[in-house]
């Protein structure tokens, strides 16, 4: 364990050969994937952890399990510029290295177990939220609505008009085209408010998870930068939030529809 | 300019109705007209504006085309209004526009909703199509998560507790009680509201509203026809509206809403009144917060002290000061979306006209004020009222 430190809710151990990541949490003695992660966030944070420490990534080629068109919108990855490969592993892990996949062995004596039930139950849910028959009766954020704010969504890209806003606005209080100026929010900030909402009060988006989760938490944030926004717990976690304690956000599922996983930012709670 | 008043006004009852939509609004379009104190013909009606969310979507296009002609209102101009939980208040609003522009002499303005003949399921899906979907919905809000929010806030900024909502609770459904429109008539104890099925924390179930089936209609007049049809109208002093950010994100203060100040202060200044000039006021309390955060956006409470207003009982009916929600409100009454606002409205006509049933009445009540809320406060309409033309 030595070699794997903490990263937005995930392990991660980087050496000069290989970049792994892997999930904090194991059922039946295996590597598995929270209630809210998949490969594709992963390789969001992986990324995100190189870039932090002063790496530009380039990568030749990228697993066909992870989200490509999230990856990019999310990260400052660039494709086909080197000999990185970003592959998955069998398990809920992968690794950024070139030539030879590496593959270290996980952390699994420091991960948590997950309820059996709950695991077997929320994993069932999200296979029959992602069937192509899956769709909305009311409210629907349709899959061009959702690629148009994906940067806004995924990396907290925001208008800098004097101030910042986020989420994007169209026209000012003066009827003017507000600016093309772009700045990244910093993915961190303080809880204001939160709630918990019961399983039956939950939008139909989480129809199916909610129950088995015992409801869904909800927090609203004023970000350091100064923007308010509102956004689930990783994990879909059920510790009680409380306010001025400060939170991380990160990139996870949402919720899947007419076949397409849907992502973005979630709370993480610090310590 | 001309004065608009009200000549008539009726309802369903609010709850699990049987009859479907044509059946509720022919309902409480008769009851209307019967409440005209002399002769009436729908064929006087010169336009009409009805308030829905077309909620379940079953009529969601030329709604009002289809119950005008259930009315007796063919062949007049009509249109729906929308503006998610106070579609008719804008109805209403409009109403009293085109009376005031000369263009009509008799116009309705009415609301609707059938929310109760769906599937759970399909319910669900309808019951946050109002809120900020791109953002707020995919953050997994609903309403009454967006109000637990705007609760838990407020708690942490101002001396108040769960408690002051709980009180809010109570009166409202000891107001209720006796109201035969109401859809839950049930007299609710403090400790059994506070200890309510957690909906959205710190939210019980006895800080929600009712999901209600219902309609209302109101027939306002100008001012030099009004006495063809009644000598006892109830006048509207004024009509004022305004709206917000849609995402409670996007507002500085989640623990007041802008668009009810806004309103509010249009309202009472084209009346030259104050809030304590107010006998009677039916706020739109589709949360207990709501009402909480309505008394001070109002005036009827300074601002952190709409807690203190609801623990000392000054929203009781004749107990206090401004009595908040005598029919009951949304909490007791219902909320049929876009059947509130002007329902609201048939409530202060009846209570200045003396009409409702006498447990219920509020004393000495002359001036009155209704305010509609869309969402968690996006929209809003405030009306003021009188039993005296200005």
């Amino acid at each position: 364990m030595s070699n794997f430190e903490p990263w937005q809710g995930y392990l991660v151990n980087s050496t000069g050969d290989y970049h792994y990541i892997c999930s904090p949490w194991k059922f039946a003695g295996a590597c598995v994937f929270g209630f809210d992660s998949d490969y594709t966030t992963m390789a969001i944070a992986l990324v995100r952890y190189l870039t932090s420490n002063g790496h530009q990534i380039t990568l030749s080629d990228i697993d066909e399990k992870v989200s490509k068109s999230t990856l990019l919108a999310a990260t400052e990855v660039t494709p086909d510029g080197s000999k990185l490969n970003l592959l998955c592993n069998t398990d809920a892990s992968l690794t950024i290295a070139s030539g030879k996949q590496p593959n270290p062995d996980s952390p699994i004596d420091v991960m948590r177990e997950l309820d059996a039930d709950i695991y077997n139950d929320i994993s069932t849910a999200w296979l029959e939220e992602l069937n192509e028959r899956n769709i909305s009766q009311g409210a629907y954020i349709s899959g061009q609505q959702y690629g148009e704010s994906l940067e806004a969504r995924l990396s907290l890209v925001a208008q800098d008009h004097g101030s910042l806003i986020w989420p994007q606005r169209q026209l000012d209080a003066a009827g003017n085209k507000i600016d093309q100026i772009y700045k990244k929010i910093e993915p961190a900030g303080v809880i204001t408010s939160w709630t918990k909402l019961s399983a039956a009060g939950a939008p139909s988006e989480f129809a199916l998870r909610a129950p088995i989760l015992g409801g869904i938490s909800t927090v609203m944030i004023q970000t350091t930068d100064g923007p308010n926004g509102v956004f689930l717990l990783v994990d879909d976690g059920s510790v009680e939030p409380i306010i001025g304690k400060s939170v991380e956000l990160v990139v996870r599922r949402l919720y899947a529809q007419e076949g397409v996983m849907r992502y973005g930012l979630k709370a993480l709670l610090a310590g | 300019m001309v004065d608009v008043a009200i000549v008539g006004a009726g309802q369903t009852k609010y709850g699990n109705h049987q009859l479907g939509m044509k059946g509720m609004w022919a309902e409480a379009a008769r009851s209307a007209y019967d409440s005209v104190d002399k002769d009436f013909q729908p064929s006087q009606i010169d336009e009409a504006f009805i308030g829905s969310v077309a909620f379940g979507g079953g009529q969601l296009g030329n709604t009002a085309a289809l119950l005008t002609e259930h009315s007796g209102m063919q062949g007049k101009p009509v249109r729906r209004v929308e503006n998610a939980c106070a579609s008719s208040g804008f109805a209403l609003r409009d109403a009293w526009m085109a009376i005031k522009s000369g263009q009509a002499d008799v116009v309705i303005a009415g609301g609707i909703e059938k929310m109760n003949d769906l599937t759970p399921e399909r319910k669900r899906f309808w019951l946050g199509v109002s809120g900020d979907t791109e953002w707020e919905r995919l953050a997994g809000l609903t309403f009454p998560g967006t109000y637990a929010l705007m609760a838990r806030r407020y708690f942490h900024e101002f001396e108040s507790s769960h408690d002051d909502l709980v009180h809010i609770s109570v009166k409202n459904h000891y107001h209720g009680l006796d109201n035969t429109v109401a859809h839950i008539r049930k007299d609710v104890t403090f400790d059994k509201a506070k200890n309510g099925f957690m909906v959205a924390d710190p939210l019980t179930l006895y800080d929600c509203c009712p999901t209600s089936d219902g309609a209302s209609c109101v027939i306002l007049a100008a001012d030099h026809v009004v006495r063809q049809f009644t000598e006892d109208p109830v006048w509207i002093h004024a009509s004022a509206a305004a709206s917000d950010y849609l995402a409670l994100h996007d507002r500085p203060s989640i623990t007041q809403l802008v668009a009810t100040q806004l309103a509010a202060k249009r309202a009472y200044s084209m009346a030259n009144l104050t809030p304590s000039n107010i006998d009677l006021a039916e706020v739109h309390d589709c949360f207990t917060i709501a009402e909480l955060l309505a008394t001070e956006d109002l005036g009827f409470a300074k601002r952190g002290e709409g807690g203190l207003f609801a623990r000392e009982s000054r929203g009781r009916r004749n107990d206090g000061e401004t009595c908040i929600n005598p029919s009951g409100g949304l909490k007791s009454k219902g909320h049929p979306l876009g059947a509130t606002g002007t329902g609201q409205t048939v409530e202060i006509f009846k209570q200045l006209r003396s009409e409702v049933e006498p447990s219920r009445q509020v004393r000495d009540a002359s001036t009155a004020l209704s305010h509609n809320v869309g969402g968690s406060g996006a929209t809003c309409a405030v009306h003021l009222y009188g039993r005296d033309a200005k």
